[in-house]
């Protein structure tokens, strides 16, 4: 339940990585958490995410990717995208909810 | 020194070991492991040195003292012990947050459920006291909407503008920011969220706060924007808690636990404010809303409790008049009753400092 990151590494091959600090290990690629954006507007109407460059560039911004990350207070990251998109606060709590492993997965469906 | 008696010569070993057996009761570790002994100085059989403490209002100082005279004169060869006492109060913030506000060391928030319960002049005392022990301290009026730290304080004079820099008035020594300054009387604060938060980043990162060992925050009651800003912006040290004895009050004071828990803002503890009241004409003690309460509550959710202030009017005129009770010289229960939860407050600020898990490194 409460949950606390000890390393946050934003960019590997696989996307962001999370030591926990009950010595869990999550990766989320970085479309996976700009789709689970957890800002009002996001959550509003939840961003089509592209992880692809579309064919003709001139209809599309191309792939999305995370170019940053804010500790905010104790209890959350904040992380900007080359969208221009900022305003999604994760919070601890939420990013271990999210978690998209099996294992993980598996636990909140119960 | 003659040859003879180099068994027994004093080294630094020694005196150390002997102080390991000296405890901090709030941090549970010995003296020693703690870094608190500086300056150590031994000259044949004078031992002098330092204890270093991390709050200024320690309510076990003089006992650490003590024991620590104690461990030290009873060693082999050790003819004289000479301690002096200081502080040094500790810090765990933030490498980000220390861009915003680099020469704070803690921040406190003082906090309530309800309206009414005397957050405020909890603040205010609770600043004018940790002062008085000796401390640098800063004020933030955090409640726009109902700013009363310029009368609590008793200093309505507006601070001085240069640029984007705003130098804070300073009352009994304490230095001091709030909307109440920015705002003709008649005038209310009519703001959405986005306006909120940015007056409470420029609050703590355009005010020339200089070197504080605490900068207490008193907030507007309930869970609303500022609160969610103000732990947003700065990793918040802890927060105080304060509510009035009946069930209502602590029922909603509840509720501002649970943020700072979702926070994860540690509770420093919970105050109960208008505890009782002693009638002037027969002495009678009545408990106007209970008595106790905060504390059970304090005790059932499991954080400590700080301290009881009476409803009493001087309080109510003193702060009406903008005459905090806890300056320096002040000696009636009343001040003794904040004093206490000053003391305690800054207890648990060691504590919290000492406890922090550590934030999470971020690698690029």
């Amino acid at each position: 339940m409460d949950s606390t990151p000890i390393k946050i590494k934003l960019f590997t091959p696989d996307g962001l990585q999370i030591s926990w600090n009950d010595g869990h290990q999550a990766t989320y690629s970085h479309a996976y958490l700009r789709e689970h954006c957890p800002c009002a507007s996001c959550r509003d109407s939840p961003p089509v995410v592209k992880t692809t460059s579309d064919a003709f560039p001139i209809f599309g911004k191309g792939p999305i990717q995370l170019t940053g990350a804010t500790p905010i207070g104790h209890y959350a990251i904040q992380f900007t995208w080359n969208d221009g998109h900022s305003t999604g606060i994760y919070s601890y709590n939420y990013l271990r909810e999210i978690c998209p492993c099996n294992q993980c997965r598996m636990e909140n469906q119960e | 020194m003659g040859i003879f008696n180099r068994d027994i010569a004093v080294d630094e070993t020694l005196v150390l070991n002997a102080l390991r057996g000296v405890y901090d009761p709030d941090l549970k570790k010995d003296i020693v492991s703690l870094g608190f002994i500086k300056n150590l100085r031994i000259d044949g059989g004078k031992v002098s040195f330092r204890i270093e403490l991390t709050t200024p209002a320690c309510p076990v100082r003089d006992q650490l003292q003590a024991e620590s005279q104690k461990a030290v004169a009873g060693l082999n060869g050790v003819e004289s012990v000479e301690i002096s006492m200081g502080f040094s109060v500790s810090s765990r913030m933030t490498p980000h947050a220390s861009t915003l506000i680099p020469g704070v060391k803690n921040t406190i928030a003082v906090a309530s459920g309800k309206g009414g319960v005397g957050k405020s002049t909890v603040a205010a005392n609770l600043a004018v006291a940790l002062k008085s022990f000796g401390a640098e301290v800063g004020l933030m009026d955090a409640d726009v909407y109902g700013p009363s730290i310029p009368i609590l304080m008793g200093a309505t004079d507006p601070p001085q503008v240069f640029g984007n820099r705003i130098i804070p008035p300073i009352s009994q020594g304490v230095k001091m920011i709030s909307m109440g300054y920015f705002l003709p009387k008649e005038e209310a604060v009519i703001w959405r969220g986005p306006m909120l938060h940015k007056m409470v980043q420029q609050f703590l990162g355009e005010v020339e706060w200089g070197d504080l060992d605490y900068l207490v925050i008193d907030l507007p009651p309930g869970t609303g924007d500022i609160q969610l800003s103000l732990c947003q912006t700065i990793p918040l040290t802890g927060a105080v808690i304060v509510s009035t004895p009946q069930d209502l009050a602590l029922e909603v004071a509840s509720k501002a636990i649970a943020m700072f828990k979702r926070l994860k803002a540690p509770i420093l503890g919970i105050v109960e404010n208008m505890s009782y009241y002693i009638c002037p004409h027969c002495g009678q003690r009545e408990e106007i809303f209970g008595y106790g309460g905060a504390r059970a509550a304090s005790e059932t959710m499991g954080y400590p409790f700080l301290g009881e202030i009476p409803l009493n009017p001087t309080i109510r005129k003193r702060s009406d008049s903008g005459q905090p009770l806890t300056g320096e010289g002040e000696e009636t229960p009343i001040s003794r009753s904040f004093r206490d939860i000053a003391c305690a407050t800054a207890a648990q600020v060691s504590i919290a400092n000492f406890n922090a898990p550590a934030d999470p490194i971020i690698e690029g």
